[in-house]
């Protein structure tokens, strides 16, 4: 979930290879079935445009691209313009800025990327893999950038083109977790679960802490009947991440064919209760996708994430919203609330500190401040906030 | 032997053939607006076959829909019709005799000798209260709704008859889908968006309604028990479809039901027709993932010969076709992928589904019929389509699925189907229908020249239960077996003749041939014959 930010931080700062970031959403969106979202939104018009729209540039116009290579003043701004409509969440408004600057300069190689990690996050993964294409048609030598190319082909069900391209990126790129991970998976898929098995060791060698991989190993290893094996992997994947309800899933399972009924059942339900927030989450999510700015929806996504306790969950709905809203006072004192409530020490002092830029002459914003210090024990922040309150009063 | 079909089937050629314009001329369903802005107008109807007249070949029940301007006025739905096989696979309107009343939006039924007179009738679920047709003898249908038990005016969507108590007489459940009015639910353009587009709501958001069990009485008349069997979940699911099968192989019938969007049932016969819902700890309510599925259509049958079945549920787009193999465990793991079914899946909506040996090789295949539900699926982006080409599984040796079109043509919004071998050929045909359409009639061409080894068998039970559904019948051979269990439920709103099909491949000869009744007893026939349709009668006591 973090990874968005990734994307976010990429795009801003002009880099092509966002695919990293993406990596840790494929397979769960493999899984979100085309969820329906009940709720008024507007949809930008140019979600009813597709990619294929794009005209063509000359043949050879951009053979002498590099990353490096510096674009026109006009391209520049559009760039600019769709990365921080990027950056604030507003991925049909960043989509806009590069239709528009593909119009003005046909095939531009960072612009097909851009929209090719728009369209993976809009979950249009058809024209996410076209786009990637169109990149990869003027800019061959970036394969080691298209990583997302391997998970959009992964999440439309074509493993085995999938697996292809993974180890494109692999010889080009080198040994990077999440193409491995994503080899792993296409492999496994394709009929080879100890290939995959080894793929995935080989990513827990490069990241330990990667708990998809230690899932991913459970999940083959049941595949397989060994249920002893996957019981520990599973473990090991609770363990790094407690709020998947995938890990959660395979314990029930795994317990019950062992017959350890009563931690079965306990890990039953507790996957159905993280499950039923992950999917009422999903389905915000992709509304939010279309239609960023939804307070209600945003709300709701908190008060969920919040219901389980999923700290980094929390405070990434409460980043987004904050990024799609960089004045907004109340919001940051909201923010403030929910994490100071959930003991977040660490979250809190990040609202906190979000807040206190933005607070200027908002008298209840330092007053807030000053409680929030107060009650922290930060003594310099405090009398800060409450000398600026004193001030406004 | 059949219609004016091509010539036989040649390398390259798709395994069927549409002969729908020959073989049911003119025959349509409607189910509501072309516009599809409620979702009481995106499931479509049902196709239910059996040998109604008892002429030995198999009739089919097209079940119609409605509009909602019909429903507003007050008017029935569009009724069933009863289509009789000349025994070529060529089809004609039934007589007055078999007329069958409209109810208020038909969708599918079940078939199950209900009153033990040796004959086929028929159940047609509707949104609005389930109808029960006796079988006069083979000489047409009569309404025995009036007094039969069958209650509530729910959204019944598929069905199954079952003898879940041993003793003698069909039980029935009804699968039911959702609460729908349209005071409650809200039409598409009340904010109900898909991939960033306007559709129909539901069914999330919605409310599911429970299934029904009713006892069967043996006379033609019921009495609903859902509560008393254990039949109630704590939450009830967006019913789909449902199968009858014995997953444990412990002699009695338990049922699997395939849920919308909500985790699918699997109802565990304790052995006294009361049962228990352990989908979750068999590994057959969810996907592999964890993840609930929308499940549709299911098709069963013992893919790998272990003597236990596996089952295939067809679901929604972005999501893969849910294989459940047996495990050696005990219950169920979903390996769809690896069998090569689940990449080919994603981008389609699965509905009617069938497992059947298709080419006579011996191994199982699978069909599947796609559409989407929302006609908004040919708008940017959304990685589908509302009509979607069908798809054949060819069973290959290494337990993996050759994915190849199921006939030559255009895409098709497809719904419900239901297999049988329509024109005594040995091989297994085809019944489909389209959302807006004609009903489809698909011949299948593999045994053509007459050179593939099959075998039919039908059952006569000594007891009510005439067609003996829930029996196991196993052939057997040097080097081989294989099992099927009687049934007369599967696929999505659909029904299909209660016997057991086996393609043989290159065996020859079958040593023996054993069923095992619903009551428990066994017989053992020496030698059967094949390439036929073998009747077994059971023994009295």
């Amino acid at each position: 979930m973090i990874a968005r930010f990734g994307i976010a931080a990429a795009l801003a700062l002009g880099a092509a290879d966002a695919s990293a970031a993406l990596a840790q959403e494929a397979e769960g969106s493999a899984a979100d079935a085309d969820e329906q979202q009940a709720a008024p939104t507007a949809t930008d018009p140019v979600l009813e445009r597709t990619p294929d729209e794009w005209p063509r540039a000359a043949e050879d116009r951009w053979a002498e691209w590099t990353p490096e290579t510096r674009p026109t003043d006009a391209v520049l701004t559009r760039m600019r313009d769709a990365a921080i409509a990027y950056s604030r969440g507003d991925l049909p408004a960043s989509l806009a800025q590069l239709f528009a600057l593909l119009d003005e300069a046909p095939d531009y190689p960072p612009a097909l990327y851009q929209a090719g990690a728009i369209y993976f996050r809009l979950r249009r993964y058809g024209d996410a893999a076209y786009a990637m294409r169109r990149y990869l048609d003027v800019a061959p030598a970036r394969v080691a950038d298209t990583r997302a190319l391997g998970h959009a082909l992964y999440t439309l069900g074509e493993y085995a083109e999938a697996a292809a391209h993974y180890r494109r990126v692999i010889d080009a790129g080198g040994e990077h977790p999440e193409a491995l991970r994503g080899l792993a998976l296409s492999t496994w898929r394709v009929g080879d679960p100890d290939a995959a098995l080894a793929l995935l060791d080989r990513v827990l060698e490069l990241d330990p802490t990667h708990a998809e991989a230690e899932l991913w190993r459970a999940r083959i290893l049941y595949d397989e009947e060994l249920v002893e094996e996957a019981l520990v992997a599973a473990e090991a994947a609770r363990e790094r991440d407690p709020y998947e309800p995938q890990a959660w899933f395979l314990l029930a399972r795994l317990r019950y064919e062992l017959g350890d009924e009563e931690a079965a059942e306990e890990a039953q339900a507790r996957f159905l209760q993280l499950d039923r927030v992950e999917q009422e989450a999903r389905v915000l999510e992709s509304q939010l996708l279309y239609a960023p700015h939804q307070p209600a929806l945003r709300s709701r996504l908190v008060e969920l994430r919040a219901s389980t306790e999923d700290l980094p969950a929390v405070r990434e709905a409460l980043a987004e919203w904050m990024q799609l809203r960089p004045e907004d006072r109340v919001l940051r004192v909201y923010a403030l609330d929910v994490l100071e409530q959930l003991g977040d020490r660490e979250g809190a002092d990040l609202a906190a500190e979000s807040l206190r830029r933005v607070a200027e002459d908002d008298l209840d914003a330092w007053v807030r401040l000053a409680r929030y210090y107060a009650t922290t024990r930060q003594r310099a922040k405090q009398v800060e906030a409450e000398r600026r309150a004193a001030a406004l009063r | 032997m059949l219609l004016s079909l091509p010539l036989l089937l040649g390398a390259g050629d798709a395994l069927f053939v549409e002969v729908g314009a020959d073989a049911l001329p003119g025959v349509t369903t409607t189910c509501g607006s072309l516009e599809k802005d409620w979702i009481l107008e995106v499931n479509g109807g049902g196709v239910l076959l059996e040998d109604f007249d008892g002429d030995g070949d198999v009739d089919c029940v097209i079940v119609d829909g409605s509009t909602l301007e019909r429903v507003e006025a007050g008017e029935p739905s569009l009724p069933a019709r009863l289509f009789l096989n000349d025994g070529s696979g060529r089809f004609t309107p039934a007589g007055d005799a078999w007329a069958i009343e409209g109810g208020r939006w038909g969708m599918g039924g079940a078939v199950g000798d209900v009153n033990g007179d040796g004959w086929p009738d028929l159940l047609v679920t509707h949104w609005g209260g389930d109808r029960l047709y006796l079988n006069e003898g083979g000489e047409g249908f009569r309404d025995a709704t009036e007094g039969s038990g069958l209650a509530g005016e729910r959204w019944g969507t598929s069905a199954a008859f079952l003898d879940a108590d041993g003793d003698g007489n069909l039980d029935l459940y009804v699968v039911n889908y959702l609460a729908f009015d349209t005071d409650d639910v809200q039409p598409r353009g009340s904010g109900c968006t898909w991939k960033g587009h306007e559709v129909m709501c539901g069914p999330e958001g919605l409310v599911p309604v429970h299934d029904q069990f009713y006892r069967g009485k043996g006379d033609g008349t019921f009495v609903e028990e859902s509560l008393a069997r254990g039949l109630k979940p704590q939450r009830a699911g967006f019913g789909l479809g449902v199968v009858t099968l014995d997953y444990d192989a412990d002699g009695d019938t338990d049922l699997y039901v395939s849920n919308d969007s909500t985790p699918n049932f699997l109802w565990e016969n304790r052995g006294d027709g009361t049962f228990e819902e352990v989908g979750f700890r068999r590994g057959a309510s969810h996907d592999a993932n964890g993840k609930e599925q929308a499940g549709m259509g299911i098709a069963c049958g013992d893919l790998d010969g272990d003597g236990k079945p596996d089952l295939f549920v067809t679901n929604f787009s972005g999501e893969n076709n849910a294989l459940y193999r047996s495990s050696k465990r005990g219950g169920f793991r979903e390996r769809s992928a690896r069998a090569g079914l689940g990449g080919p899946s994603i981008p389609r909506l699965g509905w009617g589904t069938s497992m059947a040996d298709f080419d006579l090789d011996g191994a199982l295949d699978l069909v599947v019929f796609n559409g989407h539900v929302y006609p908004q699926a040919d708008k940017a982006g959304t990685d589908t389509s509302y009509a979607q080409a069908d798809q054949l599984f060819r069973g290959t040796p290494d337990g993996r699925f050759a994915e190849e079109p199921l006939v030559d043509g255009p895409d098709v919004v497809s719904r419900a189907s239901a297999a049988a071998d329509l024109d005594g050929d040995g091989d297994v045909d085809l019944v489909a229908l389209s959302i807006e359409g004609p009903v489809r009639v698909l011949m299948n061409r593999a045994n053509d020249a007459g050179d593939r080894r099959w075998l039919r068998v039908r059952l006569v039970g000594a007891d009510g239960n005439t067609a003996a559904i829930g029996a196991r019948v196993t052939v057997e051979w040097e080097g081989g077996s294989r099992t099927a269990d009687v049934r007369s439920a599967g696929g999505y709103q659909a029904a299909v003749p209660a016997e057991a099909h086996f393609g043989l491949g290159d065996v020859a000869e079958v040593d023996a041939l054993v069923v095992r009744w619903p009551s428990g007893r066994e017989q053992r026939v020496a030698a059967p014959e094949i390439d036929r349709v073998l009747t077994i009668e059971e023994p009295a006591e």
